[in-house]
């Protein structure tokens, strides 16, 4: 049995290959051929159209020699001046001349514009550079935290071997394959956004966690709301504007906050998450909380059907999955 | 157009004609597919497309297999589906009953009676996915022959192999499908072998260089990121939402008898709610709804009207306007 070759990612081989076999006229075709491999040929130089193949290695029977342009007929040289334009043909007799007084075009104030005060520049002040900034869940692991703490658990997984061998050991029928549970995103979740005071300086990190969940989960299966301080006032908002209460269902729940954290000091959460938590425990939807501080300032005591994770750029998968672990022993 | 295709066979006008005896819906290729599908067959790399729901992805696969007289292999993606159903899976809980049914005394049936061949084995290897991987004389003695899944066109010269809303699976299987979409081919489930040119493999491959040809087409709604290693081995083609008259030459090629004026302002109505669903950010309705629309107009003689309540109203409630945030009267 013969292998298709390993072809690996898109190269630049595969746009030589594709330029030089199909049939592309002009500069557009052939950025859309880069364009549906990857790449970009909008800003590039004027393409050529693909030269004839090198034939310094072919040896047909009969050589095929290349002829020389066919020459035009020799002209003798011509040494003339530039023919100097033709004059305008100019109207016989004298034109008589209107002249009318000009409509008054001072400005009906006489004082200085207010505009002139404002001290507005000739140009608008160029854009501020926008620095750099790393989010608290990088790219390269934003994926895999993500998904350790959202996936549950489902049958469906490998075959659960235990109770395999008990039923073929007691000859029982069996109707359906007993399976391991694993981990799924197909639940989708929702995604509680703290935008109070102490998070201020995480605010583009809230943004940019609800862009990697829903990238991760689909847009479909997250929905987002925002609170402030009080997780149980969670909203969202209909496209005509109305705001939506949050209420569980029994998708997961992540929540990303400070718990009111400020300053060095332990946190003292507000007793609302008491009640949010039994909320959740109620409808069956676990809780998974991000905080971005560090964990000697979580509060010492919170709800025990929380998981409290850090936010930050040193959480990992592993540790996110050990910490859901201790807490309830999903896997 | 003025691409002329090299590969692909792209039909007079660039319209897939309407045959209703042979159930063929008419598909108008844009010059962009024509050129990212010559591509794709150039560079024997799967096709990524990509657009809004309801804009023709899964219908080009269709069309395409029709225009090239090539058989068609399609499957639709669910949080199910794992990289075993579209490759080769064990039906291990017949196999389990079989062998408690059968008793110590008689001969088991050969292991390849349990393997349901996915859709990659009947694109690489159609001939050994029907006999299950067994020898004729096998696959005809336990008679476990099983038919072509998909649509078989005699002489066909090639496959098309569309593999629907990919964003739908687990966010890992992308990744999983690397081996069958890059190296074509695939591991057998541990232990089993199947027959082939008179050896037993362990991995299904498609022939290097043979005829027939494939050609994967995935489609995706972008509900969420795909993997960049999977993105990286794909050749990428968008395709946009027709703008009013495009949705009118659509919509003509469908209903060629149809009434024109009604078919125009249709398109103008639904142009208008892909506007709106656009500013409040939900689901725009698509080409298909609108031939949805055209439809149930030519068949109930209805035409479109400003008059709330009218039949036509409702109408644009339940197949057009599906969003609830379009249905709310403008200011």
């Amino acid at each position: 049995m013969t292998d298709a070759p390993d072809r690996g990612e898109i190269h630049l081989g595969d746009l030589a290959r594709a330029l030089a076999d199909l049939p592309w006229r002009g500069q557009d075709q052939a950025a859309a051929i880069a364009a549906c491999l990857g790449f970009g040929l909008g800003a590039g130089p004027t393409l050529a159209p693909p030269p004839a193949p090198h034939r310094v290695y072919d040896r047909p029977s009969a050589p095929i020699r290349p002829q020389p342009p066919e020459a035009a007929p020799r002209k003798p040289p011509v040494f003339l001046p530039p023919t100097p334009p033709r004059p305008v043909p100019l109207p016989e007799g004298t034109i008589p001349a209107v002249l009318s007084p000009l409509p008054d075009l001072a400005p009906p104030q006489q004082g200085r514009p207010d505009w002139l005060a404002a001290g507005a520049a000739a140009f608008p002040p160029p854009p501020e550079p926008r620095l750099a900034r790393a989010t608290l869940l990088p790219e390269r692991t934003a994926r895999h935290v993500l998904a350790a703490a959202l996936a549950m658990p489902r049958p469906g997984g490998a075959v659960h071997l235990p109770r395999l061998i008990a039923a073929v050991a007691r000859r029982a029928p069996l109707r359906a394959l007993p399976r391991r549970l694993e981990a799924s995103l197909d639940r989708g979740c929702q995604l509680l956004l703290d935008y109070s005071d102490p998070m201020v300086p995480f605010w583009e990190d809230l943004n940019d966690l609800a862009d990697q969940v829903r990238d991760l989960a689909g847009a479909e299966a997250t929905r987002v709301y925002s609170f402030n301080t009080r997780p149980t006032e969670a909203r969202c908002w209909s496209p005509a504007g109305e705001p939506i209460p949050w209420a569980p269902d029994d998708r997961p729940v992540l929540v990303a906050t400070g718990l009111g954290i400020q300053g060095r000091a332990p946190a003292e959460p507000s007793p609302d998450w008491a009640e949010f938590a039994a909320v959740c425990a109620r409808a069956g939807s676990p809780l998974l909380v991000l905080v971005p501080w560090p964990q000697d300032r979580w509060p010492p005591v919170f709800p025990a059907n929380a998981t409290l994770f850090p936010w930050g750029p040193r959480t990992s998968a592993g540790m996110v999955r050990r910490q859901a672990a201790s807490k309830g022993g999903r896997s | 157009m003025s691409y002329t295709p090299k590969y692909f066979g792209l039909p007079e006008g660039s319209v897939l004609a309407k045959d209703e005896a042979k159930g063929v819906l008419p598909y108008v290729f844009s010059e962009a597919m024509a050129i990212a599908i010559d591509v794709a067959l150039a560079t024997d790399r799967p096709l990524l497309v990509s657009g809004n729901p309801g804009c023709g992805k899964s219908r080009l696969a269709d069309a395409l297999a029709q225009v090239q007289g090539w058989n068609l292999l399609s499957v639709t993606m669910t949080s199910r589906t794992r990289l075993e159903t579209l490759t080769a899976e064990v039906d291990q809980l017949r196999r389990l009953n079989d062998a408690q049914a059968q008793g110590t005394g008689s001969a088991l049936r050969p292991d390849g009676c349990y393997l349901n061949p996915g859709i990659f084995w009947w694109a690489f290897d159609p001939e050994g996915a029907r006999r299950r991987g067994l020898t004729p004389d096998k696959a005809e003695k336990y008679k476990v022959a099983l038919d072509y899944p998909g649509t078989r066109r005699d002489g066909a010269a090639g496959t098309v192999l569309l593999i629907d809303e990919i964003d739908k699976a687990e966010p890992d299987l992308p990744n999983d499908l690397l081996e069958p979409l890059d190296r074509r081919r695939f591991d057998l489930p541990d232990g089993f072998r199947a027959e082939r040119d008179g050896g037993a493999h362990t991995c299904i491959a498609a022939r290097a260089g043979e005829a027939p040809r494939l050609l994967t087409l995935i489609t995706t709604n972008r509900e969420r990121d795909l993997p960049q290693a999977f993105l990286r081995r794909c050749v990428l083609l968008e395709i946009p939402d027709p703008d009013e008259a495009g949705l009118v030459d659509i919509a003509g090629h469908h209903f060629p008898d149809g009434d024109q004026d009604r078919m125009r302002a249709i398109a103008g109505l639904l142009v208008r709610l892909q506007g709106q669903a656009k500013a409040l950010r939900v689901r725009p309705p698509g080409t298909a709804e609108m031939l949805d629309a055209v439809r149930a107009c030519e068949g109930l003689g209805i035409q479109p009207s400003d008059e709330p309540g009218s039949v036509w109203a409702h109408i644009e409630g339940v197949v057009l306007a599906k969003d609830p945030a379009l249905r709310i009267p403008g200011p």
